[in-house]
C-alpha cells in the first residue's frame, strides 16, 4: 500500500468516526446522560473521600470517576453497536459494504469512546469547579496527550466489545453486570497495587489500567510515558484481535446464512 | 344481609384493580425473563456492591456491612423506580395509553395498586442481591435483621414505585425516559445515604432527602442491630408518609396531564 492508499484510509477512518459522533450526539437525552453519569460518580468519590481517612488523592479520585464513565460508554455503547444499526435498518448496508467489516465498526467504536473521553473531560472540569480540584496549566499538554491515546486504546477495545455481542438481542443486560469487576479490575479508582494479587496481571491486560497510571502520573506531573506505552501496546493488540474476530464472525455469519440473528 | 354488600364491593374492586396491575406488571415490565431479570436487576447491582464495598474499605470508609446493606436497598430502586417509571411510559410505547385516558375507573383505583407489583419486585432483587453479597463479602446478618431488614425494604420499594410513576408521568411528556430513570436512582443512592454515609451529605442535601424514597427506610436499615426494634420500625410511619406525598403527586399530576391531553386534544 502506497503512501497515498494509506492517506486515503486515514482520512475514510477519520470522516466516518465524525459522522458517528453526529449520530450518536444526535439524541441530546442520551448525550446527556452519558455526561451526567461521571458526575454523579465524581459526587459518590467526593463524599467517600470526605468521610474516608483522607489519605488518597482527591483528584485521582475525580479522574478515575471520569474513567468509570469512560467505561460504561464503551461498554454499552461498542457492545450495542450491532444493535443500534439493526433498529436504525443500516445494518444490511453495512454488512453489505465490500470494505471488511472492522474498518465499518471501528470508526463507530472510537466515536462511543471520543464520547467517554468527553465526559471525562466534563468530569474533571466539574472537579475543578465544585470539589477544590487544583488545575496546573503547565501540566494539561501531557493530560490531554495521554486522554488521546487511551481514547484510541478504548475504541480499540470496543471493537473487542462489539464482537463479543454480535448475536445478543439484549446486549446492553449482558454488558451491565460487566461494568463494575472492570471498574474494579482496570484500577482506576484504587491503584493496581491495592488490588488482591491474583487479579493484578488481569489487571495489565486493559489499556484502562495503564491508560489510569500514565493520567495520574500526568496530573502529578511525574513521567508517564512508560505506562503510556504499554496503553498503546494493549490497544494495538485489543485492535488486532477484535478486527480479527469481527471479522471473523462476520465471514462465519454469512457462510453459514445466520445474519438473520444479528 | 344487605349491610354486606358495600364491603363485597370494596373487595371486588380491590380484587379487579390487583388483576389489572398485576396483568399491566407482567404485560410492561421489560425484565421479567428470569435470565434477563437477574443480570439486570441482580448481577448488576451484586457487583456494584462488591466495587462500591472495595473502594470503601480502600478509603476507609464506614465497613463492609454499610456497603451490603446499602447495595441491597439499590438493587431494589431499579425494579421499583425503572418499573414504576415505565409503567406508565411502556404504555404510551405499545399505544395502550388511550385506553387508560378513556376509561371511567377513578385514578385512584387505577394507578396506585399498579405500585404494589414493582415494590415486590424491588424486594425480591434486594433480597437476591443481600444474599449474594452475604456470601461475597462473608458478613453475616441475623435472621430477625434480615426480616425487619425485609419489612423496611418493602415500604422504601413502596414509595420509590409511587415516586417512579410521579416521574413516569413527567415520562409521557420528555422524550428518553432513561435519562430520567438514571439520574433519579443515582440521586436517591446518594440523597437516602444508600452508598455514602448520612454524616457527610451537605446541609440542603440532607434537608432535600427527607423528601426522597428510601431515605428513611434506609435510616431504619442502618439502625438495626444498634437500636430495639420499636426505634427501627418507627422508621415505617416518615417512609409511609413519603409514599403517600408521592401517590398524591402521581394522582394530581396525571390529573393535569388529562386535563391537558383532552383540553389541546
Amino acid at each position: 500500500m502506497n503512501a497515498i492508499g494509506a492517506l486515503r484510509g486515514i482520512t475514510s477512518f477519520l470522516t466516518a468516526t465524525w459522522f458517528h459522533m453526529h449520530d450518536l450526539t444526535r439524541d441530546r437525552s442520551d448525550f446527556a446522560l452519558n455526561l451526567i453519569n461521571p458526575l454523579f460518580y465524581a459526587c459518590i468519590a467526593y463524599l467517600l473521600h470526605a468521610a474516608g481517612d483522607g489519605k488518597r488523592n482527591l483528584a485521582d479520585l475525580i479522574i478515575g470517576a471520569g474513567l468509570m464513565g469512560m467505561w460504561s460508554s464503551i461498554m454499552f455503547g461498542a457492545g450495542t453497536v450491532i444493535k443500534m444499526q439493526r433498529l436504525q435498518g443500516t445494518l444490511e448496508f453495512l454488512l453489505g459494504s465490500p470494505k471488511r467489516f472492522s474498518s465499518v465498526v471501528a470508526p463507530i467504536t472510537t466515536a462511543v469512546s471520543l464520547l467517554g473521553a468527553a465526559s471525562m473531560l466534563v468530569t474533571y472540569l466539574w472537579g475543578v469547579a465544585f470539589m477544590d480540584v487544583r488545575i496546573v496549566l503547565e501540566r494539561i499538554p501531557g493530560m490531554l496527550f495521554v486522554v488521546t491515546v487511551l481514547t484510541v486504546a478504548m475504541g480499540a477495545f470496543g471493537l473487542l466489545v462489539a464482537a463479543l455481542f454480535v448475536q445478543a438481542r439484549r446486549a446492553e443486560s449482558m454488558a451491565s453486570p460487566m461494568i463494575a469487576p472492570l471498574w474494579m479490575v482496570s484500577g482506576i479508582m484504587v491503584p493496581v497495587t491495592d488490588l488482591v494479587e491474583q487479579l493484578r496481571p488481569v489487571s495489565r491486560f486493559l489499556p484502562t489500567s495503564w491508560g489510569a497510571e500514565a493520567l495520574r502520573a500526568a496530573n502529578a506531573g511525574s513521567s508517564f510515558l512508560p505506562a503510556l506505552g504499554w496503553c498503546a501496546i494493549t490497544g494495538s493488540v485489543y485492535l488486532l484481535a477484535g478486527s480479527w474476530l469481527v471479522n471473523l464472525v462476520a465471514k462465519r455469519s454469512r457462510h453459514n446464512g445466520e445474519l438473520n440473528l444479528w | 344481609m344487605v349491610n354486606d354488600r358495600p364491603y363485597r364491593r370494596i373487595i371486588g374492586n380491590i380484587f379487579s384493580c390487583w388483576n389489572t396491575s398485576w396483568l399491566s406488571f407482567r404485560a410492561l415490565f421489560n425484565w421479567l425473563e428470569p435470565r434477563h431479570f437477574v443480570l439486570a436487576m441482580v448481577a448488576t447491582p451484586i457487583m456494584e456492591l462488591i466495587f462500591f464495598a472495595f473502594l470503601g474499605s480502600n478509603l476507609g470508609v464506614e465497613n463492609a456491612r454499610f456497603f451490603l446493606l446499602g447495595g441491597a436497598m439499590i438493587a431494589s430502586c431499579f425494579p421499583a423506580v425503572a418499573g414504576g417509571v415505565m409503567a406508565l411510559t411502556s404504555e404510551r410505547y405499545f399505544g395502550t395509553l388511550e385506553n387508560i385516558l378513556v376509561s371511567q375507573r377513578s385514578r385512584i383505583y387505577l394507578l396506585l395498586m399498579r405500585a404494589m407489583p414493582y415494590s415486590l419486585a424491588g424486594v425480591l432483587a434486594a433480597v437476591l442481591t443481600l444474599s449474594a453479597g452475604i456470601i461475597a463479602l462473608r458478613v453475616p446478618l441475623p435472621v430477625e435483621e434480615l426480616a425487619t431488614f425485609t419489612i423496611l425494604l418493602f415500604f422504601g420499594c413502596l414509595s420509590s414505585a409511587l415516586f417512579g410513576m410521579s416521574l413516569g408521568v413527567l415520562g409521557l411528556l420528555a422524550g428518553n425516559v432513561f435519562l430520567l430513570i438514571n439520574v433519579a436512582i443515582t440521586a436517591i443512592s446518594i440523597g437516602a445515604a444508600l452508598v455514602v454515609p448520612l454524616s457527610v451529605l451537605p446541609p440542603w442535601v440532607k434537608t432535600i432527602s427527607h423528601l426522597m424514597p428510601f431515605r428513611h427506610a434506609a435510616e431504619g436499615v442502618r439502625a438495626m442491630g444498634v437500636h430495639d426494634l420499636d426505634n427501627v420500625l418507627s422508621s415505617i410511619g416518615p417512609e409511609l408518609v413519603v409514599a403517600a406525598g408521592w401517590a398524591l403527586a402521581l394522582l394530581s399530576s396525571f390529573r393535569y396531564l388529562e386535563s391537558r391531553i383532552y383540553r389541546e386534544g
